[in-house]
């Protein structure tokens, strides 16, 4: 890799590049999805290659390709160069980075037990034991399992003397049961949707998840819920258990406060932002009890937002993002840090592979705990509804307006778990939400959820990013579908 | 791009590595450059190159798949390897078949070297028409001009070989004025063929129709669907017309074939060979793609299928399989809606009190089964009064079902192409519908 990189570096300097930066970057993956009691997919991928990154007249090119031959690689960089030129040809104007410094590191997150080094058969064995357990409740007519390990090795190196390689493991897993009956589909997964939890962490975190441990439960509820009456439309109290509210925490506040975005960078894909530069330090975004960070360090926690440098090799800070609802921080680059007059990056700039340029992402952003259990909350709570993982979701191309369906739901009546709801939806405006949350639980119902799949970008980068959270209530709430 | 002989050989030299007792090896690559303007200026410029070789190997009937990038001796070998390595240790698949033998294909490439010879000042070109539109009509637009390469291949131990090589292009633009957007999108696999005057032309009319919107009461409304627009709501049609996610209960057609499920004016196809598509004329299985006709006069006739699903319906593959194994199964990507004669301007004359809607926006499935869909109009919006245009209209939210909504279609007008961002293709029509449903609509920040 060392090389490799070297020689991107020479030639996009000796090219004309007054900035460079290289990524040569290796990805093993391993996929497998079980469906009632088969072995439905099981591949192995593997990926090798290089980007170069260039400003020539002030202007970005970027090229990459997996052809590790000298000659292409010299014609790569060169690449990137000419592409620039070509970008010069209708600049923007000057364009200021904010400076990062040289940096020469080796980072590692740690992990107990590499789920490569597993027999196969082992991982198999797993999910086909929580397969035995679902699939054999009465009425479910299809149960999945997920498990997908991955390990990345990556080398940075830039004109500026950085010398970064970070080398990491990710694990995620997750089950789901399927219930259809009379033209009717209901849905449960464990322990979250869209694949399930993603950590860098080895095998443990399998362990951890007890996913045959699952397995019966999710199968009963969804058969239970084609019997459960509808989730009734109503204004009023809604408790968000951890995983839906990290997708809350995702599209209603991770989106929005992404500088490239605020500047306009995403208009013709995913859209603007509300926010403008002068909301920071103005703006009530929340409540007093909303407290949110950005934190991609190691000590925020394994979420696959963590790294130890972004693809600008700059490390990433802790940000506070809202502080007791007021706004006070964006996500940012060394490009678009200026524009809000900060010295420097807060390290948001990723890349989902050798083959893409960086772009500002959500990297881990989490709702800080408050105060208390899930059961005390809903037993503080008179008469609302409590919903749980994450189906549907919608929002409008400047993050305001927005309807999320989750899988399930439970009315709470009298500070008590009542009856199971099917088809739950609640929606409303960004800031208004915000501003009715009034309690966060504490520490012993904070969970940091990995998702892998935040789509952003022209071309379309799936990243993977982690958020933070505790269950919490918000107060006169839209619940049900407006009109 | 890699020749059909090179990428024979490839193929065949990643084969021989294996002594398992069926093989076979899929090649897909792709070069892709996009340049990106936002702000009136190119703000993000990026080129990849990728070529990756996928090797499916089976003992008796157990299977694995290992891929990889790394396309020398040493890499191809180690694919195969580990492809081995997952078949050796892997449950048995009942419904394994064996890889296909020698085929007859109808050939078809779509590649012109014109496109695929586009450099960076060629695509800066053809963004400064969208930038020094915007800077002329004082609005600020933003947006994309890609160009690029692709290869597919796959290859059989039992003699089966198919090659495809394509080139896309396509441009898209939204223009911004103080408080209204307008939006075009366009692709091709020729880049004489890509109107980009004309999409700009588009998108710069609808901001500037568009400016000082005003809100509309949620409720059932006719609507007139640009072709877009009906793109982002049958997107969701697709994978329910796969034999598998009928097979598992997972689709809007279980227990339905063979009903009428949609007004009888609904005709759809799917169809590699139609002018308007493009792709490979090969499936996953090497087998090659046929037509099919999946719904006649609103009635859904038929499914696409693998060999596996094929097998548990008691009929022949449709050669819409995905490469083997995969959880999702068949899939239809050629679809085809038949239009109608009615142009757009038409619809609107014939229309006393409705909304024209230029496209959709995060749009996401509420429920499977009625394939109940929720998103926001965005980029041109309209109200039409009367027989015209009366005014903008600020953003609504729908949640609308598309299977009832395909039973309110009243017009269509001609099919043309139409796709967003790296999605399949569909060729459909604009429409308009009765009572369409909006549920709310858009506040400010």
């Amino acid at each position: 890799m060392n090389e490799i990189a070297e020689l991107a570096l020479d030639a996009a300097v000796g090219g004309g590049a007054t900035y460079a930066d290289v990524r040569v970057v290796q990805d093993r993956r391993e996929e497998i999805v079980t469906r009632n009691g088969r072995v439905a997919s099981l591949a192995q991928q593997e990926s090798l290659g290089v980007g170069v990154r260039v400003i020539v007249d002030e202007a970005w090119g970027f090229a990459a390709s997996d052809d590790l031959s000298n000659e292409a690689i010299k014609a790569t960089a060169l690449r990137a160069v000419a592409i620039a030129r070509a970008s010069a040809l209708y600049r923007r104007g000057p364009m200021p980075l904010a400076p990062a410094e040289k940096v020469v590191d080796v980072w590692a997150p740690p992990f107990v037990k590499d789920p490569f080094q597993l027999p196969l058969e082992y991982r198999i064995a797993h999910l086909l034991a929580a397969d035995r357990i679902g699939a054999s409740i009465k009425g479910v007519t299809l149960f999945e399992g997920f498990l997908e390990c991955s390990r990345q090795s990556k080398l940075f190196l830039s004109s500026i003397g950085s010398r970064i390689h970070q080398d990491r493991i990710r694990t995620g897993a997750g089950i789901a049961a399927s219930a259809f009956r009379n033209g009717e589909l209901q849905r449960r997964s464990w322990p979250a949707s869209s694949g399930g939890q993603f950590l860098l962490r080895g095998w443990e975190m399998v362990e951890a998840l007890d996913l045959p441990g699952h397995a019966a439960r999710i199968g009963e509820e969804a058969v239970a819920l084609l019997d459960a009456p509808e989730c009734p439309s109503q204004v009023g109290d809604l408790i968000l258990e951890g995983s839906q509210l990290a997708l809350q925490i995702h599209e209603s506040i991770g989106h929005p406060i992404e500088l490239d975005r605020v500047l306009g960078s995403e208009a013709n894909f995913a859209g603007t932002s509300f926010l403008t530069i002068p909301d920071l330090g103005t703006l009530r975004y929340g409540s007093p009890a909303m407290n949110v960070v950005v934190d991609a360090r190691l000590e925020h926690g394994p979420a696959p937002g963590t790294m130890g440098y972004d693809d600008e090799g700059v490390a990433p800070q802790r940000t506070e993002v809202v502080t007791e609802g007021i706004f006070t921080g964006f996500l940012t680059s060394r490009e678009t840090a200026p524009a809000i007059g900060q010295a420097r990056s807060n390290g948001s700039m990723r890349a989902v592979g050798w083959n893409f340029a960086p772009l500002v992402r959500i990297t881990n952003l989490s709702l800080l705990p408050g105060e208390g259990s899930l059961e005390s909350l809903i037993g503080d709570t008179r008469d609302g509804v409590l919903m749980s993982t994450i189906r549907s979701w919608s929002i409008d191309d400047k993050r305001v307006n927005f309807q999320f369906g989750p899988e399930i739901a439970w009315e709470i009546k009298g500070g008590k778990r009542g009856r199971m709801l099917k088809n739950p939806s609640y929606g409303g405006n960004t800031l208004e939400f915000w501003n009715s949350l009034d309690r966060v639980c504490g520490p012993e119902e904070w969970l940091l959820w990995g998702m892998p799949d935040c789509g952003k970008g022209q071309p379309y980068q799936m990243c993977e990013v982690g958020h933070g959270t505790a269950p919490a209530r918000f107060r006169d709430v839209r619940i049900g579908v407006e009109a | 791009m890699i020749s059909r002989e090179r990428v024979h050989d490839l193929l065949d030299h990643a084969m021989r590595f294996s002594r398992a007792d069926d093989v076979e090896a899929q090649l897909s690559g792709v070069t892709q450059h996009l340049t990106r303007f936002a702000n009136n200026g190119i703000h993000q410029n990026v080129s990849q190159r990728t070529v990756t070789v996928s090797v499916r190997v089976a003992f008796g009937r157990r299977c694995g798949r290992a891929s990889t990038n790394r396309l020398n001796t040493e890499g191809l070998r180690e694919a195969v390897a580990a492809a081995e390595a997952i078949a050796r240790n892997s449950p048995e698949l009942p419904e394994l078949e064996p890889s296909a033998g020698v085929q007859t294909y109808e050939e078809r490439l779509h590649h012109d070297s014109a496109t695929a010879r586009c450099g960076p000042d060629g695509r800066a070109k053809l963004a400064g028409i969208a930038i020094e539109a915007a800077r002329a009509h004082a609005l600020t637009c933003a947006g994309f001009v890609t160009t690029g390469e692709g290869v597919e291949a796959i290859a059989t131990r039992r003699g089966a070989f198919a090659y495809y090589r394509l080139t896309r292009c396509g441009f898209s633009t939204t223009m911004m004025g103080e408080d209204a957007s307008g939006w075009a999108e366009g692709s091709e696999s020729m880049l004489a063929c890509l109107d980009v005057r004309r999409m700009v032309h588009a998108a710069v009319e609808k901001a500037r129709a568009g400016a000082k919107p005003r809100a509309l009461r949620p409720g059932r409304y006719a609507v007139i669907l640009e072709p877009s627009a009906v793109y982002d709501l049958l997107l969701f049609l697709q994978e329910g017309f796969g034999g598998r996610q009928v097979l598992e209960q997972q689709s809007f057609l279980t227990d339905r074939l063979g009903q009428r499920i949609f007004g009888e004016n609904i005709e759809i196809h799917d169809d590699v060979a139609h002018p308007l598509h493009d792709g490979p004329y090969f499936d996953g299985e090497a087998l090659p793609r046929k037509s099919v006709h999946l719904v006649e006069r609103g009635v859904a006739r038929a499914l696409v299928h693998d060999r596996a699903t094929a097998r548990a319906f008691h009929t022949e593959s449709t050669g819409h399989a995905q490469p083997p194994p995969n959880p999702l199964g068949p899939v239809p990507i050629n679809l085809v809606v038949v239009g109608g004669h009615t142009t757009l301007e038409d619809m609107i004359r014939s229309t006393e009190r409705g909304i024209l809607v230029t496209r959709f926006w995060y749009t996401r499935l509420v429920e499977p089964m009625k394939v109940v869909l929720t998103g926001m109009t965005r980029d041109g919006t309209f109200l039409i009064e009367d027989g015209r245009i009366k005014h903008g209209v600020r953003n609504l939210r729908y949640q609308q079902s598309v299977v009832e909504m395909l039973n309110r279609v009243t017009a269509m007008g001609p099919s043309v192409r139409a796709s967003w961002n790296e999605n399949p293709t569909i060729v459909l029509p604009p429409m308009k519908v009765e009572g369409f449903r909006f549920v709310g609509k858009a506040t400010t920040g």
